[in-house]
């Protein structure tokens, strides 16, 4: 399952982005983030605004031709996730805070 | 000067503020004893302003103030929101742990600022305690408050940030995101999110020139020089240049530049900027004028939480006129610096 995570806020101001694909995750962590990544709220309103300084994700994912999306803050992301935020600090690419 | 006159005379606060640090003893008591009463007046136009909209601070009584209640915490890797360990409660010994102390020096370093420049008790103005979390989450390439008391602290990924509590402009800058949801509670969104980032700014970069004793000519007005890991070298942001403090810094430096639908920490560039033109056009230290201008501006209750740069402007040049004159070099200072950025009063 393909995603593009974009991390974006924190006091650093700059984004952070990859393109990941759950089948680079390790053992037993590739079901357990593909299923976390089925249960999340796609396509609810993106949150006008979270806390001064908190980190939050926009997640994007094709599904046939159909794109889906998320935002969701920092305090929101299920544990079972983690393992994408891992793979995200890993092999992400900085861009300025404001880039689409 | 003598002590009676520093009584009697109408002497700018700037002013008062310098003579408090002179070496001589009694020009020392002098200003101190004038700048209460200055204080004691600005409190009582303050109350006046505050029955107009505002809830009235809380009394607390017994509290005299000037005093850091500070708790500093070790989230030991966690992302726990709830406080860790307590490592170094205020009066303690400095601890083995070096985020931690330097959590509790710069909580301590900005809160002393606050109180001696604008006789703030902390962040509520109300004495509230600071807490101070370190170590939260794992390599964690951030700071922030959480609008609930709490500071928290990551250690940096190496690459981005590193040990954040590192960044006594840094750790100001949380700290002012508390003052600022007590005083105007900015939205954190658009031009009113670009402002409250860029207010944190502000008094960030005042308070590490304030502990370094160093002028507006002095100061290198960089935001995060010390905790920025090498992607990000030399800075995360510049005051006086916005947009050039590393490869990816994205910041306008004026409104022909503003960015529509941006991060709140791109567009803040442009009151960043503003702000720096001001303290520079003025000379001598920001906290002489351009800081206090700032801060009633920030303490005003004209000052609506979704307030767009104009409305700040305007706000502090009003706050400009009303303290030093209509035609006082601070209020054409003011009336630059907005210039400068294009903002029009
Ligand atoms: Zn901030």
């Amino acid at each position: 399952m393909r995603v593009d995570v974009t991390r974006r806020g924190g006091v650093a101001g700059v984004a952070l982005h990859a393109t990941l694909d759950t089948a680079e995750l390790t053992g037993t962590d590739a079901p357990r983030v593909e299923a976390a990544l089925r249960d999340l709220p796609w396509g609810r309103p993106v949150p006008v605004s979270i806390g001064p300084d908190r980190f939050r994700y926009e997640m994007v994912t094709a599904e046939g031709d159909h794109e889906r999306r998320v935002v969701l803050s920092e305090s929101e992301i299920p544990d079972a996730l983690q393992p994408l935020l891992t793979l995200l600090a890993d092999l992400g690419q900085i861009r300025p805070a404001s880039a689409e | 000067m003598t002590a009676s006159c520093a009584r009697r005379c109408i002497v700018p606060p700037s002013l008062l503020y310098r003579l408090a640090r002179s070496a001589d003893e009694a020009v020392r008591d002098a200003a101190l004893d004038a700048l209460v009463l200055d204080a004691r007046f600005r409190l009582a136009r303050a109350e006046c302003a505050v029955t107009l909209r505002r809830q009235p601070a809380p009394v607390t009584f017994g509290r005299a103030g000037g005093q850091p209640q500070r708790t500093i915490y070790d989230q030991q890797g966690s992302e726990s929101q709830t406080p860790g360990v307590v490592v170094r409660a205020e009066g303690q010994a400095p601890s083995q742990d070096e985020a931690a102390n330097q959590a509790y020096d710069g909580l301590g370093a900005t809160y002393g600022f606050y109180w001696t420049v604008f006789e703030r008790d902390s962040i509520d103005a109300a004495g509230m305690p600071l807490l101070g979390l370190v170590h939260y989450g794992r390599r964690y390439p951030n700071a922030f408050w959480d609008g609930a008391g709490h500071m928290f602290f990551g250690d940096g990924d190496g690459q981005i940030l590193t040990q954040t509590t590192a960044g006594i402009d840094v750790i100001g800058h949380e700290l002012t995101h508390g003052v600022t949801q007590y005083e105007a509670n900015l939205t954190y969104s658009g031009q009113s999110g670009a402002l409250n980032e860029s207010v944190s700014d502000v008094f960030g970069i005042q308070v590490k020139q304030y502990l370094l004793g160093q002028d507006v000519h002095r100061s290198d007005w960089l935001i995060g020089a010390d905790i920025v890991g090498p992607a990000l070298r030399p800075a995360l942001r510049s005051m006086k240049h916005p947009g050039t403090a590393n490869a990816y810094d994205d910041q306008p430096a004026d409104m022909d530049n503003y960015v529509p639908g941006g991060d709140v920490h791109t567009n803040s560039g442009i009151p960043n900027r503003a702000f720096y033109v001001v303290a520079s056009t003025l000379g001598g230290y920001a906290w002489d004028a351009a800081g206090p201008i700032w801060y009633a501006a920030l303490a005003d209750p004209q000052l609506h939480p979704n307030a767009t740069f104009r409305d700040f402007a305007r706000i502090t040049l009003r706050q400009a006129q009303q303290t030093y004159g209509a035609g006082s070099d601070q209020a054409h200072a003011v009336q630059q610096g907005w210039e400068a950025v294009k903002v029009s009063l």
